[in-house]
């Protein structure tokens, strides 16, 4: 796709001409998709991902999960990974018109407490979980006391596996969480159409369309062994948004040759907002939006969340899904701490990790708990 | 079969020649019983696999260390530190002092990093680790690394998972000729033909773990590994034939010259 390297992702958007890109997707013929879906090798063309999701895909979705899973087992074998996220703090001073923490909202507001979380950590430890995500709304009372790096090193004891999703700071900042012990950054991009995001995201840092790209770049900068991306299906039109999604990971994959990108493909999920999304993606087309990135990156760990219900998730973990959350509270000190506070979106899959386990023994597929060892953190 | 033909590594002695890894199989049942049946007495473990938390299965306890050496290796490893940490983790624990040195600085190829490498297993044999270096087919680094005390290299014939085989034939070749610790191909040996022809070029063993593990029945393929290795070693030690660019009649066309009395 590139030749030489941009110095931000930003620019390389503005030099791409995605009317012509989703030309490729809208005109593209049956015989098309089905020589884009059999090239075989590591190397995808933006032009044949574009093939693999257009609308064809709904018609051959089993060749394409087929070939998706073939792929996926053999880079990651018989093994689905498991993770668990922990909210730390409900506050939040942006205004994202779709997100239940968005400082417009009329909920309680709880930040947990060192022990509280310490609590919470333990409490899912104690079920297996060994890879905590820490989530948190953009709340600058984390950054006070230094209290997110004490968090982090303190998780990072309990944990081999420390992630953090909260609102992107710069790379100063995940440097000092790396040195904490921060192995893992997720920063979704929700939408990569401008014009959008920009309606979505009234106030806060957030509302930084062109910065928040390049916070991804902060955090692969920071010595983070893995950043994840992503966008939240049904805010925009999907096309435009999952071609500039690949396109920014092949861009950082070979910027950042020692960092392992991971990619996860949220849907909208309402929780206690009136917002109603207008780019709903179906779960077939779903389904094919994982199986055709699976199908341009071969070694990309793809996360799905407890957003999606039951069915949805046992039927992914065999068509490229190779992270799954287990047993997700998705409030603040929701593992036992405080079980009434009220969740940035209403989880599906309700679960225990138990359940999750039992589910991928049955299918043939190994739940690991622990891919990661703390002391390469230290 | 050659019974005398025992593999030695280090100060222990070995029946096989095939190294199994432990990553990818379906469930830890599965992968006792393909070790069992791949007759492999050392296997590799990621420490990062390793889960003493007492509430997810622990990989250590689906083998038998009685009757395998288990070998843990550091993947995950970016540079020499992080290395030398899991080593010592490895010792630490009681695993073992014997260490598969792995640092793959890239996540997709997982291609070993030539001067962490060198670095690691510097310190690593200096603390008496009985250090087994994955590095790239490069005969030089090969020479470098027996002469710091490493107990074997181990190129690759194909990165990591990638089933292609011996993609490195010609530098292996030369790294059996050369070398005067055992020399083990770790990576990219997707078949037992590949694993045989390995063996064919007097290779003293080949790890495998995708091409078992994620096979439709990984434990007959561990079986078939099994197969492969013995086949290629005694093809190796009873000597193969020459391969000429001629024909070489089995009765010679001259015999009436009086050299054939």
């Amino acid at each position: 796709m590139m030749s030489t390297m941009a110095e931000s992702f930003n620019d390389v958007l503005a030099a791409t001409d995605l009317d012509r890109l989703e030309r490729i997707v809208n005109e593209c013929t049956e015989q098309e998709f089905l020589s884009a879906l059999s090239r075989t090798g590591n190397k995808t063309s933006i032009e044949d991902f574009c093939r693999l999701i257009s609308l064809w895909g709904n018609k051959h979705i089993e060749a394409m999960a087929r070939k998706s899973n073939m792929i996926t087992r053999h880079r990651f074998g018989k093994v689905v990974n498991l993770y668990a996220p922990v909210y730390i703090s409900s506050y939040c001073n942006c205004n994202c018109v779709y997100c239940g923490f968005s400082y417009k909202k009329k909920i309680e507001r709880k930040r947990l407490t060192m022990d509280e979380i310490i609590r919470e950590v333990k409490l899912i430890k104690s079920r297996g979980v060994q890879h905590v995500l820490l989530v948190a709304g953009t709340d600058p009372g984390l950054l006070n006391d230094d209290f997110i790096f004490k968090v982090i090193n303190e998780c990072h004891r309990l944990v081999p596996s420390v992630s953090i999703e909260v609102e992107p700071f710069n790379v100063d900042v995940y440097s000092k969480m790396v040195d904490h012990g921060l192995d893992g950054l997720v920063i979704y991009q929700e939408t990569y159409n401008r014009e959008i995001y920009e309606k979505l995201h009234l106030a806060g840092e957030k509302k930084n369309y062109f910065g928040r790209i390049d916070k991804l770049e902060q955090g692969a900068r920071s010595g983070l062994r893995r950043v994840g991306l992503g966008v939240l299906l049904g805010l925009a039109p999907w096309k435009k948004d999952l071609i500039s999604l690949a396109m920014n990971l092949e861009y950082l994959i070979k910027k950042y040759w020692k960092v392992l990108f991971t990619v996860s493909l949220p849907r909208f999920q309402p929780a206690g907002v009136d917002f109603n999304p207008e780019h709903c993606v179906d779960d077939t087309t779903f389904t094919q939006l994982i199986c055709a990135l699976r199908i341009a990156f071969h070694d990309t760990p793809f996360y799905l969340s407890t957003r999606e219900n039951r069915e949805l998730r046992d039927g992914l973990v065999h068509c490229g899904v190779t992270h799954l959350s287990a047993g997700s509270k998705t409030a603040p000190g929701g593992y036992g701490v405080s079980v009434d506070a009220e969740g940035q979106f209403d989880t599906d899959d309700t679960r225990s990790t138990e359940e999750i386990v039992a589910m991928l023994k049955a299918s043939g597929l190994d739940p690991v708990w622990k891919d990661w060892e703390g002391v390469l953190n230290d | 079969m050659n019974t005398n033909d025992v593999f030695k590594i280090g100060d222990r002695e070995f029946d096989s020649r095939l190294f199994v890894g432990t990553g990818k199989f379906p469930s830890c049942d599965v992968m006792r019983e393909t070790i069992q049946a791949s007759k492999a007495q050392m296997v590799t473990v990621a420490l990062r696999r390793v889960d003493e938390s007492g509430v997810g299965e622990n990989i250590l306890e689906f083998i038998d260390s009685e009757k395998v050496l288990i070998i843990p290796n550091t993947s995950g490893a970016q540079n020499a530190q992080e290395a030398i940490r899991l080593a010592r983790l490895g010792k630490a624990m009681g695993i073992s002092d014997w260490v598969k040195l792995e640092i793959n600085p890239e996540p997709r190829y997982l291609l070993p990093d030539p001067i962490e490498t060198f670095e690691a297993a510097k310190v690593l044999v200096k603390e008496g680790f009985k250090v087994m270096p994955y590095i790239n087919a490069d005969p030089v680094l090969a020479k470098r690394l027996e002469e710091l005390g490493t107990v074997c290299v181990m190129p690759l014939g194909a990165p990591i998972g990638s089933n292609q085989g011996l993609k490195t034939v010609e530098s292996i070749k030369i790294i059996v000729e050369q070398a005067c610790v055992p020399v083990i191909v770790d990576a990219g040996i997707g078949a037992p033909s590949h694993a045989a022809h390995a063996m064919e070029l007097g290779v003293d063993a080949v790890l495998v773990n995708t091409a078992i593990a994620a096979a439709g029945d990984p434990v007959a393929m561990g079986q078939a590994f099994a197969m492969a290795v013995q086949a290629g070693r005694n093809a190796y030690t009873a000597g193969l034939g020459n391969v000429l660019s001629t024909a070489c009649a089995s009765s010679p066309l001259t015999g009436f010259l009086g050299g054939a009395k």
